[in-house]
């Protein structure tokens, strides 16, 4: 080869390599999603990297108001009992065949009857369902639901490729490896906590308004590594940076910061039911639980851990926002009134007790401080962190004392509360269960005046800071390091990554 | 260090009230292992008086005291949930110095007999041993040992047992060698044609013969597992929290380099300087054991 030959040719590769990476976009995640499944998921990692993969009936805006995304239009009749939903024309799977009434009837088909859903308890409400033409679904509802809208805004209402799905189904193949939906970029690869990638769908309804061919998601769960990341480009949108590292990003011209406050919680949840496990003095006798969080210093964790940048709270929701009871404020640290409490239980001290928690420094650190706060009652807490999917299924299988997580959040409050704390809930692994508490939320899904429904909702908040099966701790702020150089980002206060109009 | 040669000098000289004498005067002479010595006598020092020194308990917390740089009030600074790093180093000092050194124990007292076995008796017994043996130096070290204290569940004295597992073959396989050329030696074709046992003949004729470089690769074997316990304890997979452990004190403070530098500088100094410690004074009992070098 000439030498200008080959330097033609080096200059060529240079160049091509150069647009490829120009027309990537790398987002660094907190955690590895669990299944790529929408009728598996529980992770609130995988609806980020749905959000770019499968289109869902309802989206919300910044505002977390409910705007249109594959249902245009919807209607409920006058008693609440069905519900017409107008569904997009033009719409392809990413294995060509159409989406249509008949291909969303089928995937909430799915998502109630596959034994292993996650949906079952999201959709219970409908009864029936039928393609009243071509682009036209009515749902034919047991009870009035207030919460259905705000379900197919999430996991539940996310669009995939139904014949795809009953194919893999069929043959025992995970659909979740190889997920077929309707978003605007399409599953290519997933090395398992290592990287997801999807490329750009041409075919997609909205195509023109996303901007790169190819979405790389990267689990980096260390903050730090997914800061430096970021500085370095190898990243170009980190979510959940670190509250301690804000001050320093805040002076980097290299990046930008933007910050959201979450609608969800963080807490405790104990295992009050499920297993041999859940015998102890903390799984059995609820003073245990209350001491436990007493002992806690909830304003003192928030800045230790978090710099006084997260909102501490009590409740699911978090304090000053719609649906929070202002009867019960953040209790204040009580460590006398704590080991009352531990003294009439009769428990025999130090107690000791498992806390799993994610193998992320920051947990690790909110680990240590809990552990240091719950010593001074009487506890002995051993701290055991695991990689989230991992403790997201022992804590299914019943084999954890306590575990340190949270609930990112959804719109509407049943989302926030339902799944969690009644007997047959899709994320109630801690197995609480107690009758009133089915009944009272049973009733507010039915209620759409919101007055009588925050009633119930505060009905319910009355038995549960008894029960204590959740210890809640504080409500996070959202922020998102991105680099220099990428247009168009907004935050949103559920968290999830929106790259419609997003360009770098 | 397996130097073959070494072993009939040593063997006739083995008991003769001269020698430690003179492997002293050897390593006396030798400043690097001098250094070493030292810095690991201080290290061991400092360790054993940690519940007499006048410092804050090391799981004592202080939520005003967040990430303060070195200070007259805490020398070292404190760390993300204001504790006292000094204390921290301090105990920290225990746990890496108990991990090195037991674990070398379970190492030797596991892989020296193994060794002896195998090399005296030969035949099946040396072919099972050995191959074993094999098998798992074909598994690096530390993943070894990762492999191990994983399994075992995340403690410290899982991670001293893992350490000590993952270490036995080299210490099977450097005893055998010793073995293997001392057994041929006239004395114990002496003491077997005078009729004595195995167990004698492997107790009092092989064993302090095969001694000494056993000694200086436990030595070497001692930095390694301090290193290997800061590994792991840096995984999370040794000590656990609360309790200190320079590693796990180095797995923190990587989140708060820029924030708080400190925080990671002292483990990983303390750490450099025991490692150090030991393989200079490793290094210079080889030298001082070696009868070829004057």
């Amino acid at each position: 080869m000439k030498p200008t030959t080959l330097m033609m040719t080096l200059l060529g590769t240079v160049a091509i390599g150069s647009m490829a990476a120009a027309a990537d976009i790398r987002i660094g995640l907190n955690e590895d999603p669990d299944s790529l499944d929408p009728a598996q998921s529980r992770t609130f990692v995988s609806s980020l990297v749905y959000e770019s993969l499968c289109d869902r009936l309802f989206n919300t805006n910044t505002d977390m108001e409910i705007i249109p995304e594959l249902a245009t239009e919807w209607e409920f009749s006058e008693d609440g009992l069905s519900l017409v939903i107008q569904l997009r024309e033009g719409v392809t799977h990413h294995d060509g065949t159409p989406f249509n009434a008949e291909s969303a009837m089928r995937v909430l088909e799915r998502n109630q009857t596959l034994p292993t859903s996650n949906r079952r308890g999201e959709l219970s409400s409908i009864v029936g369902m039928e393609a009243t033409g071509e682009h036209e679904l009515t749902l034919t509802l047991g009870a009035p639901d207030v919460t259905l809208i705000a379900q197919l805004a999430h996991h539940a209402g996310r669009m995939y490729s139904p014949d795809a799905a009953a194919a893999a189904d069929e043959s025992g193949r995970t659909f979740g490896a190889n997920p077929v939906c309707t978003g605007p970029f399409k599953f290519a690869q997933r090395v398992e906590g290592d990287r997801i990638v999807l490329e750009r769908f041409e075919d997609h309804w909205d195509a023109e308004n996303y901007h790169f061919d190819r979405v790389i998601y990267q689990p980096i769960p260390d903050t730090t590594v997914r800061l430096a990341n970021v500085r370095s480009g190898d990243l170009d949108i980190s979510e959940r940076t670190a509250p301690s590292d804000v001050p320093q990003i805040r002076n980097d011209d290299r990046l930008q910061l933007f910050e959201v406050p979450n609608i969800g919680y963080q807490g405790i949840t104990i295992n009050v039911g499920n297993g041999p496990r859940a015998e102890g003095p903390l799984g059995s006798d609820a003073r245990v639980r209350q001491a436990l969080s007493l002992s806690i210093d909830r304003e003192a964790l928030n800045q230790v851990v978090f710099e006084g940048q997260y909102v501490v709270g009590n409740q699911w929701a978090a304090p000053g926002t719609t649906w929070y009871d202002e009867r019960d404020p953040v209790p204040a640290r009580d460590i006398d009134r704590a080991r009352e409490l531990l003294a009439e239980a009769g428990v025999e001290l130090p107690l000791r007790i498992e806390m799993q928690t994610g193998n992320n420094p920051v947990a690790m650190q909110q680990g240590q401080v809990i552990q240091a706060m719950a010593a001074e009652a009487g506890f002995e807490i051993a701290l055991r962190a695991t990689e989230f999917a991992t403790l997201l299924s022992e804590n299914a299988a019943g084999n954890f004392d306590m575990s340190q997580q949270g609930w990112s959040g959804r719109i509407d409050p049943d989302a926030n509360i339902h799944p969690f704390v009644s007997c047959e809930g899709a994320n109630n692994d801690k197995k609480y269960c107690v009758e009133e508490i089915d009944r009272i939320l049973q009733e507010a899904r039915t209620v759409p005046d919101f007055e009588s429904r925050k009633a119930l909702y505060d009905q319910s908040r009355e038995i549960l800071s008894q029960d204590m099966p959740l210890i809640y701790l504080y409500h996070i702020v959202y922020f998102y390091t991105v680099r220099q150089g990428i247009e168009g980002f907004e935050p949103y206060a559920d968290g999830i990554i929106r790259l419609r109009g997003v360009t770098g | 260090m397996t130097d073959a040669s070494l072993m009939p000098a040593a063997g006739a000289t083995a008991l003769a009230p001269r020698k430690p004498n003179r492997t002293w005067t050897k390593l006396k002479k030798n400043r690097s292992a001098m250094v070493g010595g030292v810095v690991v006598a201080l290290f061991v020092l400092i360790a054993l008086l940690a519940p007499l020194l006048p410092i804050p308990s090391p799981s004592a917390t202080d939520w005003g005291k967040i990430r303060l740089a070195p200070s007259t009030e805490h020398w070292m600074g404190t760390d993300e949930i204001g504790r006292d790093i000094l204390s921290r180093m301090i105990w920290g000092a225990r746990a890496s110095l108990m991990a090195g050194v037991i674990s070398v124990m379970i190492a030797v007292m596991i892989g020296v007999p193994l060794g002896v076995l195998a090399g005296y008796f030969g035949g099946w017994t040396d072919q099972i041993i050995a191959r074993a043996t094999d098998a798992l130096l074909a598994m690096p070290f530390l993943i070894l040992a990762i492999a191990l204290a994983a399994f075992l569940g995340p403690s410290l004295t899982n991670a001293m047992i893992a350490i000590g597992l993952s270490a036995v073959p080299i210490f099977i396989r450097l005893t055998r060698g010793q073995v293997l050329s001392v057994k041929t030696e006239d004395y114990v074709e002496g003491a077997r044609a005078i009729g004595l046992g195995h167990l004698r003949i492997m107790s009092h004729y092989i064993l302090p013969n095969v001694f000494p470089p056993i000694l200086v690769q436990a030595t070497l074997t001692i930095a390694t597992a301090i290193i290997a316990e800061a590994s792991l304890s840096f995984l999370g997979l040794g000590q656990q929290p609360p309790l200190p452990s320079w590693g796990s004190m180095l797995a923190t403070a990587r989140n708060f380099l820029s924030q708080a530098p400190w925080m990671a500088l002292w483990p990983g100094a303390a750490i450099f300087m025991v490692v150090m410690g030991f393989n200079l004074l490793g290094d210079g009992l080889r030298d001082a054991l070696d009868p070829k070098e004057t």
